[in-house]
């Protein structure tokens, strides 16, 4: 799998590296600035893009400025965005282009290599990977109106795996139990918060955000 | 009765002084107001008088300070001065200059100094030069041309005569003392309401200076902030993340390979002391702590001990830098032999710092092979930091080398 790097501290750029070519990704190109980012992606053409939200000039968000303008030039390029901070917008605009393949990550992710390299992964695959941080900071009920306080405690770590892109499969091995049990969790959330149903993965997290910061 | 002579005394040179200086003063008031009216008005009526009609303001105001100091001298208290802020194209300075109140008071008070002014300074003089004469006038009236004095109601031809003159101006003195006081007082204090700015001006002054100052202030602080957000973004948070990112791969490569991983493991550990060495300085005074205990010089000379490139120093620092001053210097200097550390291949590096016209000089030089990007690897970053102190950074990297980064640090605060 070829991956194009967009980092502009040597230190973190280095380690990106090293950790994706220790775990059997191709380097095509690692950068430190959105034009070059660009650049890259234009002749590389890679199968996924790890890229910092903070890059030069301002290192306001012009990692995400970069990422919207590749996934313009080449629609549903896959990009991963790394981030310091779970920022109040974490990229939505992203999110929002209905393609897959968008990822919002913590940089301080990078630590559990297969869990990071999973999401890279799913990125890649057309999947999505949101930070649990991120989502973690959208699951609190607005008040004991809010449709989300009548989920039952299971129901939302299922709701939180849901948000952060994650496959029933996973969500399954990742609470312990049966994938049938999910299906009828996930059907009983879709019900209570009066959701239309979807199969796809990507779908539902999109469901499941723009439900979440409506 | 006591009379104290000497403040008496240094009363009258004031008020003497005051006309004495007053008579250039007035003659030159008289002049720019004749002359400055004359040509504002001729200005007026063409387009292209509107720059003569500012120089003829700019004339003004400056006879103003003038007199200003002409009427403290005379007053022993300083006249404060206050014009409205002046900003804008010129047209716009124009106005502000003429809808100020302070510009026509300083006008009334030049047309009343050039025209009463003057005669009340030739009067002073004229008075005080006869008093004095004909006090002494026992000693030279024999050398007049009739062979004397005329007083109107005597001739002063014998020295009886010129006694009873002097006599006469010994009187005159304390009368023409007070005189000249009334006068002098009512001239000054007429000046000091003119030429200083009302109660209101002043205050609308202080406050100006005052919003300006704190607008610095926050200003410096929010920048501040910002730089050690920086500092923590890309020291300490950066090192940790890498850190973690080590221990991450080594976990994975245990089992096939233990002695990469323990390679990896040891890369950590220096990772993690390098994190917790940046963050003891974040927290101290958010500045290296050599630099808080021994300051610029010693704080570089242990940076180029430390430098992963054989670094020599050249440090000519002058006394008494800015703190803000001396931790971009420090900074400058870290990331370029950072920099030179890790992509240039060089086999030294050189560190020159020194005072050049009210900035401070830090160059660092490597012999590597050059090429260096300008826009990226922490220069960026440097840049805008110098950049927060009105300074300059360059790089100078031809391919084959060698590299300069340069930074100009002004000191003036």
């Amino acid at each position: 799998m070829r991956v194009v790097i967009a980092e502009d501290l040597a230190l973190l750029r280095d380690g990106l590296i090293r950790l994706l070519r220790d775990t059997g990704f191709e380097v095509a190109a690692a950068v430190d600035h959105p034009d070059a980012f660009l650049e890259a992606v234009d002749e590389h053409r890679p199968d996924v893009c790890v890229v910092d939200v903070r890059l030069p000039p301002t290192f306001n968000d012009e990692g995400v400025r970069a990422a919207l303008e590749a996934r313009r030039r080449i629609p549903g390029l896959p990009i991963l965005i790394l981030s310091q901070y779970v920022e109040q917008t974490f990229a939505a605009e992203l999110f929002a282009d209905g393609h897959g393949g968008v990822g919002y990550l913590l940089k301080d992710r990078v630590a559990d290599v297969s869990d990071f390299v999973a999401s890279v992964k799913r990125v890649a695959r057309g999947g999505t990977a949101l930070d649990p941080e991120a989502v973690a900071q959208l699951l609190v009920p607005a008040g004991p109106d809010d449709p989300l306080a009548a989920l039952t405690a299971r129901e939302m770590d299922v709701m939180q795996l849901m948000a952060e892109g994650r496959t029933n499969v996973a969500i399954a091995t990742g609470l312990g139990i049966s994938e049938s049990a999910i299906e009828k969790h996930v059907s009983t959330i879709f019900g209570k918060l009066d959701l239309e149903r979807s199969e796809s993965a990507h779908r539902r997290v999109l469901a499941v955000t723009a439900y979440l910061r409506r | 009765m006591m009379v104290r002579m000497r403040p008496i005394l240094r009363t009258f040179w004031r008020d003497l002084s005051y006309h004495v200086l007053g008579l250039p003063a007035t003659i030159l008031a008289f002049t720019v107001v004749v002359a400055g009216l004359t040509l504002g008005v001729t200005a007026l009526t063409v387009i292209v008088g509107i720059p003569l009609i500012g120089a003829v303001f700019a004339v003004f105001r400056w006879n103003a300070r003038l007199e200003r100091r002409r009427t403290a001298w005379a007053l022993g208290t300083p006249v404060p001065e206050a014009y409205r802020p002046r900003h804008g194209n010129s047209l716009r300075r124009l106005r502000i200059v003429a809808g100020d109140p302070q510009s026509w008071k300083d006008l009334a008070w030049l047309a009343f100094a050039g025209s009463f002014g003057f005669v009340a300074s030739v009067f002073a003089i004229t008075a005080w030069a006869t008093v004095l004469g004909t006090l002494v006038l026992p000693a030279w009236y024999w050398t007049l041309p009739n062979g004397g004095a005329d007083f109107g109601l005597f001739r002063a031809d014998t020295l009886g005569k010129a006694f009873l003159a002097a006599d006469l101006a010994l009187v005159a003195i304390p009368i023409l003392f007070v005189l000249e006081r009334w006068k002098t007082e009512g001239m000054v204090r007429l000046g000091r309401a003119l030429l200083s700015p009302s109660r209101e001006a002043a205050l609308a002054a202080r406050v100006q200076e005052l919003a300006a100052t704190r607008a610095g202030a926050v200003d410096a602080a929010s920048a501040e902030l910002q730089r050690i957000e920086r500092d923590l973004h890309d020291g300490a948070q950066a090192r940790l993340v890498a850190l973690a990112m080590d221990l991450g791969l080594a976990e994975e490569r245990f089992a096939r390979d233990p002695d990469g991983a323990r390679e990896l493991v040891g890369e950590a550990r220096e990772e993690a002391k390098r994190a917790l060495a940046e963050l003891r300085d974040l927290a101290r005074g958010i500045r290296p702590s050599l630099l808080v205990e021994r300051g610029l010089g010693p704080a570089l000379t242990a940076l180029a001990a430390r430098s992963p490139v054989p670094a020599s120093v050249d440090l000519d620092v002058p006394d008494a830098l800015p703190a803000p001053i001396e931790t971009a210097a420090w900074f400058v200097v870290s990331e370029a032999l950072a920099n030179a550390g890790k992509h240039s291949g060089a086999g030294r590096v050189l560190i020159s710092v020194g005072g050049l016209d009210g900035s401070l000089v830090v160059e660092v030089t490597d012999d590597g092979r050059g090429g260096a990007d300008a826009g990226g690897d922490g220069l960026t970053g440097l840049r805008a930091r110098v950049a927060a102190l009105d300074g300059e950074l360059s790089v100078s990297s031809p391919r084959g080398g060698p590299t300069t980064i340069r930074a100009e640090l002004p000191c003036a605060s």
